[in-house]
């Protein structure tokens, strides 16, 4: 088996999980890496898949508000939310504002979407005097007006702000990022509004097979989706493979914790490595030709590879989840 | 609601006379703004012993400034004795006053401090204020045919309704509704202005306006939905440079920038 070759590890493809990232590096927080941050709030190990054409905007399809605040609370955040209706009236914007410049007083950025490209962002600095906020996503630093600002091109304003920093033990994050992983995986995430559109977790793979055996699938969609989950993946594999390393194995917790997330690590190194040849198969953006026959078929048989292998991988992350659920202190003598 | 001990509602303003204990106090108020409108300014000053209180409070509330309230509320009693002669019911002093208080926040916060040099369709606010010393205009001198003049004319006959109505709040929401409508309409264009017109004040269906203008329903629909877009859009400009300036009259951090994400 091929081993995933080293690569930048400060960057993603997920955006959601670089921009808690970003946000999470001003606060007392910041030794977290990305790879923590992927791992802790579940983003590694998500895959949400359109199940007609294997559309591009699945990956960022999901209950925004819902599923950061919960990544925030993961890793140990009180945190706020603005999320009104577009078009939004003047005093909701007004309080989404002061939000956002609250967050920059207290010397964290705002988390939002779409400020150059529809991915998450952060906003990092106001001016009222020329009515701008700073913002950088994964296309530009840069400035947006506040008029700008109030014109989302999604239905809604969406906001996100860390309030306060909490002092979590590495059980609860473990066991809360577990909790995370195995609902998502299992296809019980709360869904919302794109509820039934999209197919969540392990399903996802039977969405993404049953498109290639239709050959219905998009290019762009199918390599940008592609491109996501090798990408989540291979931080899936390196978080897990970090945390083996660093529970000590001092008592039957630790243990536990590095044989199961060890044995998990093979398993989504395989998957990541699947999906390493996805990608050179499909390369983004112009992705291929996933509905000649011939590729979408090898794409079948390296989903099923992958599939199976991730499926071993949450088996381990399941049992392992059980296990925590009865164990709290941060330090055990046994 | 309450007033220094007084119950108003501001809805159903009888029923503060029902309150058992509160009849006398409420009868007494009447006596005072009696007297104070005769000119006696003694009973003013009681006027004044029982509402200042509750009227610092409002005005901080807005300004979350100490001095800026007191100056505010100071100007408002002024106000409210000059003009205590347009006052209709002797026993809505303590909503009147409440509103004159409010509309001084308002003005201060929005004009950026007592000498804010921008003064935001100066000419419309200070014909409004006209009218709330000497009343409504005169429908004779109104040209009906003209947007601004109408606005202008209804937003008068709204305040001067709040102040003697039984239910000022509605026809305070009018008010606010029609000059909000008079600043957003600058930014349409002369003909979008015109269909918007056509379709706001006599309600006349797509087709008829369409007959007026020469063009087909669609384009009635185009120019009204982009219409619709253009108001939202200036709702949201004049809102956030009010926001904007508000923030300033506060004393709120002008600009930060923090250091850029990695």
């Amino acid at each position: 088996m091929a081993l995933i070759v080293e690569r930048d590890w400060n960057k993603t493809m997920t955006s959601a999980a670089w921009a808690i990232h970003g946000a999470v590096s001003y606060t007392d927080k910041k030794h977290l890496t990305l790879t923590d941050v992927m791992g802790f709030t579940g983003h590694a190990f998500r895959m949400n898949i359109d199940p007609e054409i294997i559309n591009i905007a699945a990956p960022t399809s999901f209950p925004g508000g819902y599923i950061l605040r919960r990544n925030l609370c993961n890793l140990g955040y009180i945190s706020n939310l603005a999320d009104p209706l577009m078009p939004v009236p003047p005093e909701k914007l007004e309080r989404v504002m002061a939000l956002v410049q609250d967050s920059i007083d207290r010397g964290y950025p705002a988390i939002s979407f779409d400020l150059f490209i529809p991915e998450f962002g952060l906003l990092y600095g106001y001016d009222d005097e020329q009515q701008l906020f700073y913002g950088k996503d994964a296309s530009k630093d840069g400035t947006i007006t506040y008029a700008k600002f109030a014109e989302s091109s999604i239905d809604l304003l969406f906001v996100t702000t860390i309030g306060e920093s909490l002092p979590h033990s590495k059980y609860e994050m473990l066991r809360m990022a577990l909790d995370m992983i195995v609902t998502h995986a299992r296809g019980k995430e709360w869904m919302h509004i794109f509820e039934g559109k999209f197919v969540q977790g392990l399903a996802g793979y039977d969405a993404w097979i049953s498109v290639m055996e239709r050959r219905n699938a998009d290019e762009a969609g199918n390599c940008f989706n592609i491109e996501v989950v090798a990408d989540a993946r291979e931080f899936a594999a390196r978080f897990l493979k970090e945390q083996a390393f660093r529970w000590d194995g001092s008592n039957i917790v630790e243990r536990t914790v590095r044989n199961r997330m060890g044995e998990a690590a093979k398993h989504y190194e395989a998957v990541a490595v699947a999906f390493g040849e996805l990608r050179e198969m499909f390369p983004f953006p112009h992705g291929g030709t996933p509905k000649e026959p011939e590729a979408a078929d090898r794409a079948i048989k390296l989903l099923k590879e992958a599939k199976a292998a991730e499926t071993k991988g949450v088996e381990q992350l399941e049992a392992l989840f059980y296990f925590m659920k009865e164990y709290y202190s941060e330090t055990w003598i046994n | 609601m309450s007033y220094g001990g007084m119950e108003v509602d501001v809805l159903a303003p009888a029923k503060a006379s029902w309150i058992e204990g509160k009849e006398e106090q409420a009868e007494l108020e009447k006596e005072w703004v009696t007297r104070a409108r005769e000119g006696d300014q003694e009973a003013f000053g009681e006027l004044v012993r029982m509402h200042r209180a509750k009227a610092l409070g409002i005005a901080g509330s807005m300004t979350k400034d100490a001095y800026l309230a007191e100056d505010i509320v100071q100007e408002a009693l002024m106000k409210a004795f000059m003009h205590l002669s347009s006052l209709s019911d002797n026993s809505r002093f303590a909503a009147w006053l409440q509103r004159i208080v409010r509309n001084q926040a308002y003005m201060k916060l929005r004009r950026g401090g007592p000498y804010g040099n921008e003064r935001p369709f100066e000419s419309f606010r200070s014909g409004m204020a006209k009218q709330a010393c000497g009343g409504v205009t005169d429908p004779a001198n109104v040209d009906w045919g003209d947007m601004d003049s109408i606005l202008f004319h209804l937003a008068g006959q709204a305040y001067e309704a709040s102040i003697h109505s039984a239910n000022p709040d509605v026809f305070l929401m009018r008010k606010e509704t029609l000059e909000g409508i008079h600043m957003l309409i600058r930014c349409l264009s002369k003909r979008e202005r015109e269909i918007f017109e056509a379709r706001f004040f006599s309600e006349l269906p797509p087709s008829e306006i369409a007959a007026m203008f020469g063009t087909t329903t669609a384009g009635i629909y185009n120019s009204l939905s982009r219409s619709r877009t253009k108001l939202q859009r200036e709702r949201i400009r004049i809102s956030i440079g009010l926001y904007v300036e508000r923030r300033a009259a506060l004393g709120l951090p002008r600009k930060k920038i923090l250091a850029p994400p990695p």
